[in-house]
């Protein structure tokens, strides 16, 4: 009787049979669509082989190897139902709206000087913005083809393959620098008689910083480099509706410490003025807002900490080759970053009149990429 | 922007290490637990084990034993989340398991065979990063 193993085995051949079926049965695809469909069949096929080979592997039944050949069907399914998920689902509803995001973020790698391909957009999200890197996919709200105001969080979602696959540049310098700061706070805390309740807080903080805050913070802080003041202003658009400005969660840092390090790389960048002008347009935000900052908010997030990442992660942009936002704007080529900051300009001006402006710069930011 | 993109991220780090880890310790058992010979083909890909094996293992080492000691980037070799879990499961014995992982390195080094009780360590490590990564990949699903 052949193995449990065996036989899943044989169930992850045939579902990833199915889905590349489905792959290779898609015609007249987009030109980017087309490379992501080419790109994902190939690795498909990989995996396929892999699971062959492993079908056929005369020690897959042994005991002392079977656990670690589990483990390894394991990673292979994971596979293959990504790939169902997200390749598979933009794939085949290819919508005019996810090929008109998927060339305007083609667009956008050109004009930050992003040189891996671009990653293929869909709008597709019931959880706002989502990177999946792994699959070279970002997913968008589903009426992010129709409005400019949140486009710089697709900035930021780029910013997360940039974390992920150099990581040794951009992820790496910031651990360091967190670590070597959390160690230090511990060392003085230790110095000056600090209770245990109070160092306890400084290593909890110190864990949120390292596990995914530092994340954020930088994708934040890259996606800055790029896209300029309109990052800030949509930070401040979406922490609007989401409520109290101090809350913060496992994966993200509160929205008010997002705006001081985003503020961190405009000083960097030589645009103090728009600082100055975003931490106003915070200051009438929290003016309206009942929250205030929990106990202990400022030595949770040190300004001089997010200074040292700000530098880091600017240092990186530019050894990286990335424009940044005040290169792009003087580049007439950069058509979308100078729509985003124009639409910014516009909403500032006049919101009663943006709905209009925002339709016509759609409309033209379709025609000059070639979209219907 | 959403968690997703954030759990997009360690579920990638930590499945990466995982199957990392995990391929050179199958490797590794072909030939020192079953006694398959090696071929020339296959002797390659075994040296290959051998080295990303140490490589790991030492960072994996530093990882563990960094009680304010100096961080250094090597560490980031582990992903936090493996760290965390391996934090969890070794309570009260990671003094020995951290012994048994030098001594495990430096069969590795000294390019020596691995007997049982190797793998038996090397194993815990497969083991907490496939937990890892399947964590991760259900907080992706949702699942």
């Amino acid at each position: 009787m052949p193995s449990l193993l065996h036989s899943l085995l044989l169930d992850l051949k045939r579902r990833g049979e199915g889905v590349l079926r489905e792959l290779n049965a898609m015609q007249s695809l987009s030109p980017n669509f087309e490379a992501h469909r080419t790109s994902v069949v190939s690795r498909l096929e990989r995996t396929l082989l892999v699971v062959d080979r492993l079908l056929k592997d005369p020690d897959l039944a042994n005991p002392k190897l079977e656990p670690n050949f589990f483990m390894d069907f394991k990673r292979l399914s994971e596979l293959v139902l990504n790939v169902e998920d997200s390749s598979l689902l933009i794939l085949k509803r290819c919508s005019q709206e996810d090929r008109f995001l998927s060339a305007l973020l083609q667009q956008i790698c050109r004009e930050v000087g992003y040189k891996d391909p671009a990653p293929l957009c869909g709008a597709l999200s019931f959880q706002y913005f989502q990177a999946l890197m792994g699959m070279d996919i970002i997913m968008t709200p589903q009426t992010q083809a129709s409005e400019l105001l949140a486009l710089p969080d697709l900035y930021h979602e780029l910013a997360h393959f940039v974390l992920f696959r150099r990581r040794s540049d951009f992820e790496v310098p910031l651990l360091g620098l967190i670590h070597k700061f959390f160690a230090d706070a511990i060392r003085k805390g230790k110095q000056q008689g600090l209770p245990k309740a109070s160092l306890e807080i400084i290593r909890d903080n110190h864990a949120l910083w390292t596990s995914s805050w530092h994340v954020e913070f930088a994708c934040d802080m890259v996606a800055t480099y790029w896209c300029g003041p309109s990052y800030g202003l949509a930070n401040l658009r979406l922490s609007a509706t989401r409520g109290d400005p101090y809350q913060d969660s496992a994966t993200h840092p509160a929205d008010d410490a997002r705006r001081a390090g985003i503020e961190c790389i405009l000083k960097l960048a030589g645009d103090s003025k728009a600082a100055s002008e975003i931490d106003r347009a915070w200051l009438d935000l929290k003016r309206l807002s009942p929250s205030v900052q929990p106990p202990g908010y400022a030595k949770r997030y040190s300004t001089r900490l997010l200074e040292k990442l700000a530098e880091s992660i600017y240092t990186a942009c530019s050894k990286a080759g990335f424009k940044r936002f005040a290169d792009q704007r003087t580049q007439a080529s950069a058509v979308v970053c100078r729509t985003v900051s124009e639409a910014w300009d516009a909403f500032q001006r006049d919101a009663t009149t943006f709905p209009a402006f925002e339709s016509s710069a759609i409309a033209k930011l379709k025609k000059q990429l070639s979209l219907p | 922007m959403s968690d997703l993109s954030i759990i997009a991220h360690d579920y990638e780090l930590n499945a990466e290490f995982a199957r990392k880890f995990n391929e050179a310790v199958l490797n590794l058992k072909r030939v020192y637990l079953l006694r398959r010979a090696a071929t020339p083909d296959t002797q390659a890909n075994v040296g290959k084990s051998r080295n990303d094996l140490r490589q790991l293992l030492e960072s994996l080492i530093s990882a563990l034993e960094d009680q304010g000691k100096t961080w250094t980037a090597d560490q980031a070799q582990v992903p936090a989340d493996v760290l965390e879990r391996l934090h969890k499961r070794l309570k009260g014995e990671l003094p020995e398991t951290i012994l048994e992982f030098r001594r495990v390195t430096e069969i590795l080094t000294k390019g020596a065979a691995l007997d049982e009780a190797a793998f038996a360590a090397l194993d815990r490590v497969c083991e907490a990063a496939d937990a890892t990564a399947s964590a991760a990949f259900r907080r992706l699903r949702r699942i």
